[in-house]
């Protein structure tokens, strides 16, 4: 099963993105036909024009993409814990959850403080699946830094506003700058992830 | 000692049951990863048409691509017999 859950790790962000396009498609879309036929829905959602569901889309396109990488680095983690301290666990009688909390979770956190740091400087810069389904909008709502760059830079044959290389060439700067600000804040601040006790 | 036996029977059960509970959401999961590309897959095999109208039917009704067997031999065509 794991092989299923890295599939779409391989395949282009902007492939998959046009897939979710054709899924998320408001009158002919997989999802709103499947919905009405089920009955949860009467009338078809407009899922990536309206402004209510447009980030909730994009957010699970980015998630379908993007956790094969993670779960595969988390896989990793996991085998480097070894066995005897949940050996030793069992014969002290944890449970479960309490194995869970107090021995894979702390034994992870190096591994979970490199997996969040990828998350979040990937938010930032995963444009190429919201330039693909929304083009920002509606009304500029899932507009990321750098997808908002690459329309100001390359422009795209949904926005109306002109070209300005030159504002978007000093966004770019400006945003590179945030992005390493946030990972290093963040370094900080999950200093304390790394120490295995 | 039949109790013993019990708690063990009831223990095995519960760790089937939630063996069971995690092999479901994780194979819900694996569907829902996986249907986007099964979906591109079957769509490669659909006409424009049928493909723009959209739907929940996976299997092309009118398939672009045809293979029949003549002769003993096996060939790819394009468009509907």
């Amino acid at each position: 099963m794991q092989g299923i859950y890295f599939l779409p790790t391989v395949i282009s962000s902007a492939v998959y993105s046009l897939i979710w396009y054709f899924i998320f498609a408001t009158y002919n879309g997989v999802l709103n036909a499947f919905l009405q036929r089920i009955g949860v829905i009467q009338q078809p959602i407009d899922w990536l024009g309206s402004g209510k569901t447009a980030m909730a889309a994009v957010v699970i396109v980015a998630v379908w993409g993007g956790f094969g990488n993670y779960m595969i680095l988390l896989i990793s983690g996991l085998a480097g814990i070894p066995s005897d301290v949940y050996e030793s666990a069992q014969i002290d009688g944890a449970n479960g959850i309490q194995t869970f909390f107090k021995i894979t979770l702390p034994m992870l956190g190096p591994v979970l403080k490199v997996v969040i740091m990828l998350a979040i400087t990937t938010a930032f810069k995963d444009y190429e699946s919201i330039l693909v389904l929304t083009a920002g909008g509606p009304n500029n709502r899932t507009h990321v830094m750098f997808s908002y760059i690459f329309q100001m830079v390359f422009g795209t044959s949904r926005a109306k506003t002109p070209l300005q290389i030159g504002y978007g060439s000093v966004l770019s700067i400006v945003s590179a700058l945030i992005v390493g600000v946030i990972t290093i804040i963040y370094l900080k601040i999950s200093k304390k992830m790394d120490d295995i006790s | 000692m039949a109790k013993e036996r019990t708690g063990h029977s009831v223990e095995s059960r519960k760790t089937k049951m939630i063996n069971v509970v995690i092999f479901l959401l994780l194979a819900t999961l694996a569907f829902f990863t996986v249907y986007p590309v099964i979906y591109i897959l079957f769509g490669s095999f659909k006409t424009n048409n049928e493909l723009v109208r959209g739907g929940v039917n996976l299997l092309p009704r009118n398939s672009f691509w045809t293979i029949t067997s003549r002769h003993g031999k096996w060939r790819i065509s394009q468009g509907t017999p």
